[in-house]
């Protein structure tokens, strides 16, 4: 237990405050391995993000950063954290039950995940999950969006088209193999920030994405991150990407944090000799 | 995906055509006289036969006409629905086999509702909930149900429930007390193989991506199961327990013996012994239509469940 | 251009049945002609049709409209003699390296293969497998593993290596970087660029990376919808495109750039050492 438990304990005096330092998620030396004894996945990974920030983690393939981006969701199974702590809304998620992290999962914390076609099942329409996502957060979707309840599916579908997807109505009655990864991707978008989460996490978010198109979506979501307050973890290999949208930039290596600095500070002047060889790769 | 199902059909309606053919000329070449066979059923082993009596036998069911004028007649004849009569007691074979296929189809439609209810919740739950003590069990379970024989069943549980408890008759047929034991045994053996394969495919549906994306937007567990993973599961499942279902609607041999059924089973054993072409040729040509036709529908229901099939085959 | 171009498409076009029998044209008519030695980059939105041309030219999309010619040899259906004998004298490295590669030959197998075919020696076949290894950047270890043991850098030196051995009149590269790290891309760019000035072949390559086209083309070409919408020399393309879809590109890798010299010393890597400056 730490300052930064204190810190999230006394969040609720402090959130009627315009206080921008109360941080949404603070993770506290994460340690994560594959099984005893072997080398670690995440080696003592700490960072804190603010409401309205957006944090890039950078790192190559093996960096331990898609393993970040599923403890965080609880999901890094069969993987298992072997020390430190999550702490988002005053409770540690290392510890949490699987019980409250169904609580918190789609409506509190939200992630998009890396490959846009397997993150819908092949067997139903995507109309369909669209359905059942907005069944499951109704309420919060509706809040967010300004509308009765009874709206929230037309506010989720108005979502979609204005990240690009034409037509949603009628569009969303294909199935997920009939849409584009393009398509796929602007609709976890849409579907990741409709309840108005937190905490959004972006893994690899614009694979699927042409650099032009990337940028904008990344750009987009960052703005408005800020507006709504919403803390953005932007996950990625690609420093580029980083660069025009985060606020602060993380680098991992092998599981352990090389760097973490105001995006313009890591670029122009890095501290260590890998985070230089990564911007020097990153632009040439 | 009219057109689809429009070739599929004709393409099945050319196999049964091919498939006629080929019953018709294996048992021309099977080893046996019919003549005899006949002869010796209808005058006694012992007996002398006259030429006068094999030749009208032989007139009688045209063994001395061209192959494929007797083909064309046997053909034309079953387009009537017209098998011929059984060469042992003269009746048609279109009434033995339909008398036959209602004793089966009873016993198989309680065997398959049977394992459907039971294998579905068992294999899924064994499925969901891997390595706790319910899989365990229900593995073990499927494990002894796989290993032992069917017809072993049937008659433990007639010691059991007629011979120690007097519940249910042991034997025969009659009102509905009759189906229990031997429907019991035939749904034991379908429910185990369904059961364990619905168990893996539920495992490995599980594992998806997609589903571990649902769970992170937050989707109640009971619609993760109940919809993604079932249904994904089910898809490699279905082939499977339809062909289950082709085999108990052929005649379950062991059970029907044990229990004294006389259905398909039993009706196409007493034909080979008694070399009963008609009948053979009959059961034969049955077996390999109901194949085709139960593959048809599989390929339907596939389509129906998983669209990207519907979309290579359009 | 006083000499005949090397290949020239003449209206060629791909059109593909799609799962629900409606015929779709996913290249347009598309006639170009590129000379001996240029190095072309096909860029453009994903779904346009870049790898389609790419893969029409190679032969494994077959063209359904139009003809090539390739040494003023005219192709005039798929995989007739010319179209044979163009995929002979060309070579291709693809995105994904460890797909590309014979998962049971060493990499030394693969490497000796195509001098195999030309005639070389056993004895000298080693020596030149291994001088061409070090010139790849590959180091002698990795020489007599499988593609499974190797990493996606090495394995993309590999298959840069096999497809230059040949000496190729046509190169064709599809996504070289796109599978690879950020720092390994990098270095395998260097070798891209490095090698190719060496044996000068005719280059076609699509990448959605502008930094591979701002450093490697001379020409460009800007695929959409299946048609060529803008075809110019790097030079005056990358200042002032005119096409919609190129200034896209150039204008997102022109923002991204500021972001990299804003505090004015951004580091460089020296193109020839390759260290960091």
């Amino acid at each position: 237990m730490s300052t930064i438990v204190c810190m999230l304990t006394g969040n609720v005096h402090l959130q009627t405050g315009p206080s921008l330092s109360v941080p949404v998620l603070a993770v506290e030396d994460l340690t994560v391995c594959a099984h005893p004894g072997a080398r670690l996945v995440l080696d003592r990974v700490s960072f804190t993000i603010a409401p309205g920030e957006t944090l890039g983690v950078v790192g190559e393939s093996g960096s331990g950063k898609t393993t970040l981006a599923r403890c965080l969701m609880r999901q890094q199974q069969p993987l298992s954290i072997d020390g430190g702590g999550i702490w988002f809304a005053g409770a540690d998620l290392a510890r949490a039950t699987e019980r409250t992290m169904r609580t918190l999962r789609g409506r509190h914390i939200a992630l998009v995940d890396q490959d846009p076609i397997a993150a819908f099942d092949p067997l139903f329409t995507i109309g369909d999950q669209i359905g059942e996502f907005v069944t499951s957060h109704r309420t919060a979707i509706a809040t967010a969006a300004g509308v009765a309840t009874a709206e929230a599916l037309d506010a989720t579908l108005g979502r979609l088209e204005s990240f690009g997807v034409r037509d949603a109505a009628a569009a969303v009655h294909a199935w997920p193999h009939q849409w584009s990864r393009g398509m796929l991707q602007r609709a976890l978008f849409a579907l990741a920030t409709a309840p108005a989460p937190e905490l959004l996490i972006l893994d690899e978010p614009t694979a699927a994405l042409d650099a032009p198109v990337a940028d904008r979506l990344v750009a987009d979501l960052a703005r408005l991150a800020k507006v709504r307050g919403v803390a953005t973890i932007l996950i990625t290999h690609d420093l580029g990407l980083a660069a025009t949208a985060c606020d602060r930039i993380l680098v991992l290596r092998n599981g352990t944090m090389v760097e973490m600095g105001e995006t313009a500070a890591l670029l122009g002047n890095a501290r260590t000799d890998y985070a230089r060889a990564l911007v020097a790769s990153a632009m040439w | 995906m009219i057109s689809y199902a429009l070739g599929r059909v004709l393409g099945a309606l050319v196999v049964m055509l091919l498939v006629s053919l080929l019953t018709f000329l294996l048992l021309q070449m099977a080893p046996g006289d019919a003549v005899l066979a006949i002869a010796r059923a209808r005058y006694g082993d012992g007996v002398a036969l006259s030429p006068e009596s094999l030749a009208r036998i032989m007139d009688e069911i045209g063994a001395n006409r061209p192959f494929l004028v007797q083909w064309g007649h046997w053909a034309s004849d079953l387009a009537r629905l017209d098998l011929g009569v059984s060469l042992i007691d003269g009746r048609p074979v279109a009434d033995i086999l339909a008398e036959g296929f209602c004793r089966t189809l009873q016993l198989a439609l309680a065997a398959v509702a049977l394992a459907a209810v039971l294998s579905i919740p068992l294999g899924l739950l064994a499925g969901v909930w891997r390595g706790t003590w319910f899989d365990s069990v229900c593995v073990s379970l499927a494990t002894l149900g796989s290993a032992m024989p069917n017809w072993w069943l049937g008659v433990l549980l007639i010691v059991v429930f007629s011979v120690n408890l007097g519940w249910f008759p042991a034997f025969g047929r009659g009102d509905a007390s009759h189906l229990v034991l031997p429907a019991l045994t035939l749904g034991t053996g379908i429910t185990v193989t369904t059961a364990r394969l619905l168990r893996s495919a539920t495992v490995e549906a599980l594992s998806a991506r997609h589903i571990a994306a649902a769970r992170g937007r937050g989707i109640r567990e009971s619609r993760i199961i109940g919809r993604h993973a079932l249904r994904n599961a089910l898809v490699p499942v279905i082939t499977i327990f339809a062909l289950e279902i082709a085999f108990v609607l052929e005649g379950a041999v062991a059970v029907e013996y044990v229990f004294g059924w006389r259905g398909l089973g039993l009706i196409f054993i007493e034909a080979v012994d008694a070399r009963d072409y008609p009948v053979i040729q009959a059961m034969v040509l049955f077996s390999a239509i109901l194949f085709i036709v139960i593959n048809l529908f599989v390929d339907f229901l596939t389509a129906w469940l998983d669209p990207r099939t519907r979309a290579t085959i359009g | 251009m006083v000499t005949a171009p090397l290949l020239a498409l003449k209206g060629l076009g791909v059109s593909v049945r799609s799962a629900t029998g409606r015929l779709t044209t996913i290249l347009h008519r598309t006639s170009l002609e590129v000379g001996k030695s240029e190095i072309v980059a096909i860029i453009g939105p994903s779904g346009g049709g870049k790898s389609t041309l790419l893969k029409a030219i190679l032969g494994i999309i077959p063209f359904t409209q139009g003809s090539m010619a390739f040494k003023n040899a005219t192709i005039r259906r798929p995989l007739d003699a010319s179209h044979r004998s163009l995929r002979k004298a060309s070579e291709a490295v693809f995105q994904n390296p460890i797909a590309a590669l014979n998962p049971y030959a060493t990499l030394r197998a693969t490497l000796s293969e195509p001098l195999l075919s030309m005639g070389v020696a056993p004895a000298d076949r080693d020596t030149l497998v291994e001088m061409t290894a070090k010139r790849m950047g590959l180091r002698p270890g990795v020489l007599d593993r499988r593609p499974a043991a190797v990493s996606l850098g090495e394995a993309q030196r590999a298959c840069i290596a096999r497809a230059l051995a040949p000496k190729p009149a046509l190169l064709l590269l599809d996504e070289p970087l796109s599978a690879l790290d950020a720092l390994v891309a990098a270095d395998v760019a260097n070798l891209l660029t490095e090698v190719i000035g060496e044996t000068r072949p005719t280059v076609l390559f699509v990448s959605h990376d502008m930094r591979l086209v701002r450093r490697l083309a001379t020409r460009l070409i800007v695929v959409e919808a299946g048609r060529i919408v803008e075809d110019g020399p790097a030079s005056r393309l990358l200042d002032a495109p005119q096409s919609a879809a190129a200034r896209e590109l150039i204008d997102s890798d022109r923002r991204r750039r500021a972001r990299f010299v804003v505090e004015g010393h951004a580091p460089r890597r020296d193109p020839k050492t390759r260290a960091i400056v």
